[in-house]
């Protein structure tokens, strides 16, 4: 049919029917209600190249639509027929060269008179190319959709492995081809390491021998032969679309021919090198490994996109690489780092343990020491070299009234009075340049008392710097005592001494002049009595001194055992008997009951002896002539009291208690003249109170004097009766 | 030139027997004895009155009254103040002569001393001619 190239103006004659149908652009096709074309316009005369005579009075199934279509088109065309406008479908049509057109149809039913459908008017446009676009842009999407979620797992997931799979899976799934290979190759340095597969996508259609090759391990397995990956090494992608394309090497197609691949696409994953301390990013670009594609039984042209696609897909990887690198490294660090931590908490625990045990030690030697300096009745002190103390004992407490531990802290000079400190100052400031030092002073105690003390300050040195010094300061006042005590005694003694021996010496000097005349002349005679006399005197003396010593030290072990009374009496008087005559006194033993004659005391007989021959011969000495010296004894509870008493002139009052002392007389009267030692009473002192007894005297002066003293009885078990 | 009176006072009879037969032998001046410082100073009286006092011989250890408080009465009182006053003493190391001295003694013999020297003693205290 004709086509007016154009049309005259006002020429209504266009609108017939027909030349519109022809002239339309679009696709009109009219189909009577069989389904067989009546009317096939132009435009569908143009698309398909069959003319309207070659398809009139066939069904659109029979030769015009993909097979694949058939029932589904058949099925439409039922509905349209039925009366269902279907108001858009689309449909394959195979132009007569075999080319595939896609329309998009719209339809219109026409019906009779009584309903039914007579003819069905479609419209339609070619919407091939869309379709292509679009399943383009799908694909594109599809792609992007990919590389986002293989790029966000990278992102998320540290775990090489499940990302390189995914890829490999996504990838094989995404390109439908049927092989995706990763394969790592080893490191410059680690060259003789073998390359492996890190991961694997096999299609199910394409499982088969080539894959069992595949499983073989290296280097029977193709794949992964040093040739292969060598090759792509150094180059940028490789693509291969058919094997007898130029610059595919001849080992390659070998390889690829083992394994029915007829086209492929390598790209190699890159990754940046690590620095020497794994932390910044290299500058280099390392060579890892590669991605590989492989399409087998047809060759396959690998489009743009997909090559772009393969290429970003390596860049992920690569990343992920990196991070997983990055990750072992910093994993290793982290390792070290606890390793060293952990090191070294250990040391510090051990450390601590030791300063524990240590601080621990130490307070133990503390404690220690402060029960040792606490026993101590001295003063224990450690004084710094600001004359502040740094520790002292528990006997600071009582000397000077002050809790002992607010002393710490404080000046010397708080505590000891002004005047003290003032003594002390020279000796402190002396020990403090590392001099020793010991003297004596007389401290002064809260109470008032003054005590005289020894004082030693010992000066802490360490490393040749005198850091403080130790204070010990001791009670002395018993010793000065003592001492004092014992220098009167010395001097009083060599007095005592002295005086007898001017008189046995002046004696014989007088006598050795010879101008006294011959030896019985009553001067001379006198001369030599004077000597006698004295000389016995000094003998007296010396063994009352060593007596008196010996006793008053303990070192006389009594003999204690049970002692009659009545025999001890009998014993003493007896052995005074012949002074008692030169004197003409008379003794007598009085028996103040009958108890006395069984009683017994626990003494050592012979000193008990000596201390009655002492009072005795007092007694006799300060007696008038003519008199009776009377000796008794009286039982009491537990002790036996003796008695000794004489007519003399007596002892005044005031002088009772010292008459026991060494070398006092009551007066200036003659009881040296006897021969008195002036030792007498003091040793008899000693020995009674060696015996646990008590010793004193009673007396009215003129009238005579009593001197008594206690002894005590056996202890129950061991008495006896005698 | 008169006979020297000497007094003696010591609490010990055998050394006043020993001064006395040791002065009188050698020098025979005459001595008188008293046995302790109060009776001393009474016959010290006595005999001042009787001018027949020369010098005074005095125990520093003695019982009661001991030398150094006889001489200190001796010497406040007007009668008995002149006559010069030699001390005896057994204590060697612990009397302080310079104190002696002070209290007014002329002299200090030490015991034991030698009864065939003590006239000669005295005579050079007290600057006699012998």
């Amino acid at each position: 049919m004709s086509v007016p190239s154009s049309i005259s103006a006002g020429d209504e004659s266009f609108l017939d029917t027909e030349m519109l149908l022809n002239v339309a652009g679009s696709l009109i096709v009219v189909f009577n209600r069989q389904g067989k074309i009546k009317r096939f316009n132009r435009t569908c005369e143009t698309t398909t190249g069959y003319s309207e005579q070659e398809v009139q009075n066939h069904c659109v199934w029979d030769f015009l639509l993909v097979p694949e279509e058939r029932i589904s088109m058949q099925g439409i065309f039922r509905q349209l027929i039925a009366g269902q406008t279907n108001s858009y479908y689309e449909s394959t049509w195979l132009g007569k060269a075999g080319e595939m057109h896609v329309i998009a149809w719209s339809n219109t039913v026409l019906s009779n008179s009584s309903g039914q459908v007579e003819f069905i008017v479609s419209s339609g446009i070619e919407v091939t190319e869309q379709r292509r676009s679009r399943r383009q842009l799908e694909g594109q999407y599809r792609q992007s959709r990919l590389l986002v979620e293989i790029t966000q797992k990278v992102r998320q997931s540290l775990e090489l492995k499940e990302i390189l799979q995914t890829t490999v899976c996504e990838v094989q799934a995404l390109l439908g081809c049927d092989h995706v290979f990763i394969l790592q190759a080893p490191s410059q340095a680690q060259s003789q390491l073998p390359i492996t597969l890190a991961a694997e996508a096999i299609a199910d259609q394409a499982q088969g021998p080539a894959q069992s090759i595949l499983r073989r391990p290296w280097p029977d397995n193709p794949l992964l032969r040093a040739s292969y990956v060598d090759h792509y090494r150094q180059q940028s992608i490789s693509v291969i679309d058919t094997m007898d394309g130029p610059g595919v090497a001849p080992e390659i197609v070998q390889i690829l021919e083992l394994l029915s691949v007829k086209s492929e696409l390598t790209v190699p994953i890159l990754t940046t090198a690590p620095a020497e301390d794994g932390l910044q990013s290299g500058q280099k670009d390392d060579f890892w490994g590669l991605l590989i594609v492989h399409q087998c039984v047809q060759p396959r042209r690998w489009s743009p996109l997909e090559i772009d696609l393969m290429q970003q897909l390596a860049n992920q990887i690569g990343v992920a690489i990196n991070h997983a690198q990055l990750l072992e490294h910093l994993e290793d660090l982290v390792i070290d780092r606890t390793a060293a931590l952990t090191g070294t908490n250990q040391h510090l625990r051990r450390e601590m343990d030791e300063r524990l045990r240590t601080e621990s030690a130490l307070r133990r030697s503390e404690k220690q020491l402060r029960l040792i300096t606490n026993a101590l009745p001295a003063l224990v002190a450690y004084i710094d070299i600001y004359h502040r103390y740094r520790f002292n004992n528990y006997a600071y407490e009582a000397w000077y009234d002050i809790p002992y531990q607010q002393i710490k802290g404080r000046q010397v000079s708080d505590i000891v009075s002004l005047s003290v400190y003032q003594q002390l100052l020279p000796y402190l400031e002396q020990a403090l340049t590392g001099e020793k030092v010991t003297f004596e002073v007389e401290m002064v105690q809260s109470s008032g008392d003054k005590l005289w003390t020894s004082v030693s300050y010992i000066p802490d040195v360490q490393e040749g710097q005198v850091k403080g010094l130790f204070s010990l300061v001791s009670d002395i006042s018993d010793r000065k005592a003592t001492e004092q005590m014992k220098d009167e005694f010395v001097s009083v003694v060599s007095h005592e001494l002295r005086t007898p021996l001017t008189s046995v010496h002046g004696s014989l000097k007088l006598l050795a002049t010879g101008k006294l005349g011959p030896l019985g002349s009553s001067q001379s005679q006198t001369l030599i009595d004077i000597a006698l006399k004295n000389t016995e005197r000094l003998t007296r003396l010396l063994n009352d001194v060593l007596d008196l010593e010996k006793i008053g030290s303990g070192r006389v072990s009594l003999a204690l055992a049970a002692c009659s009374v009545p025999s001890l009496l009998q014993n003493a008087v007896e052995s005074m008997q012949t002074m008692a005559d030169d004197y003409e006194i008379t003794l007598t033993i009085q028996s103040a009951d009958k108890d006395v004659e069984v009683s017994q005391v626990w003494a050592d007989a012979d000193q008990i002896i000596q201390a009655l021959t002492n009072l005795l011969s007092n007694a006799i000495k300060f007696s008038p002539k003519g008199t009776t010296v009377w000796v008794a004894a009286r039982s009491q509870d537990s002790k036996v009291e003796f008695s000794i008493k004489d007519s003399g002139r007596g002892i005044p009052s005031d002088k009772l208690e010292i008459v026991f002392e060494r070398f006092q007389q009551v007066d200036t009267s003659d009881a040296r003249e006897r021969g008195g030692t002036g030792l007498g009473l003091a040793i008899c002192r000693e020995i009674i109170q060696q015996h646990q007894g008590r010793i004193w005297a009673k007396s009215v002066h003129g009238q005579g004097s009593s001197f008594y003293f206690t002894l005590p009885k056996p202890a129950l078990s061991s008495e006896s009766t005698s | 030139m008169a006979i020297k009176q000497i007094l003696m006072i010591d609490d010990e009879r055998d050394i006043q027997t020993i001064a006395r037969i040791g002065i009188s032998l050698m020098s025979g001046w005459e001595v008188l004895t008293a046995n302790s410082g109060k009776e001393g100073i009474q016959r010290a009286k006595e005999q001042v009155k009787a001018h027949m006092l020369d010098a005074i011989l005095l125990d520093v250890m003695m019982p009661d009254m001991d030398g150094v408080a006889t001489l200190k009465v001796l010497k406040s009182d007007l009668a008995t103040q002149a006559i010069p006053v030699i001390f005896l003493t057994a204590k060697s190391r612990a009397v302080n002569r310079k104190q002696l001295y002070e209290l007014g003694a002329q002299g200090v013999i030490h015991k034991p001393f030698d009864p065939t020297t003590l006239a000669s003693q005295i005579s050079g205290f007290l600057g006699w001619a012998t």
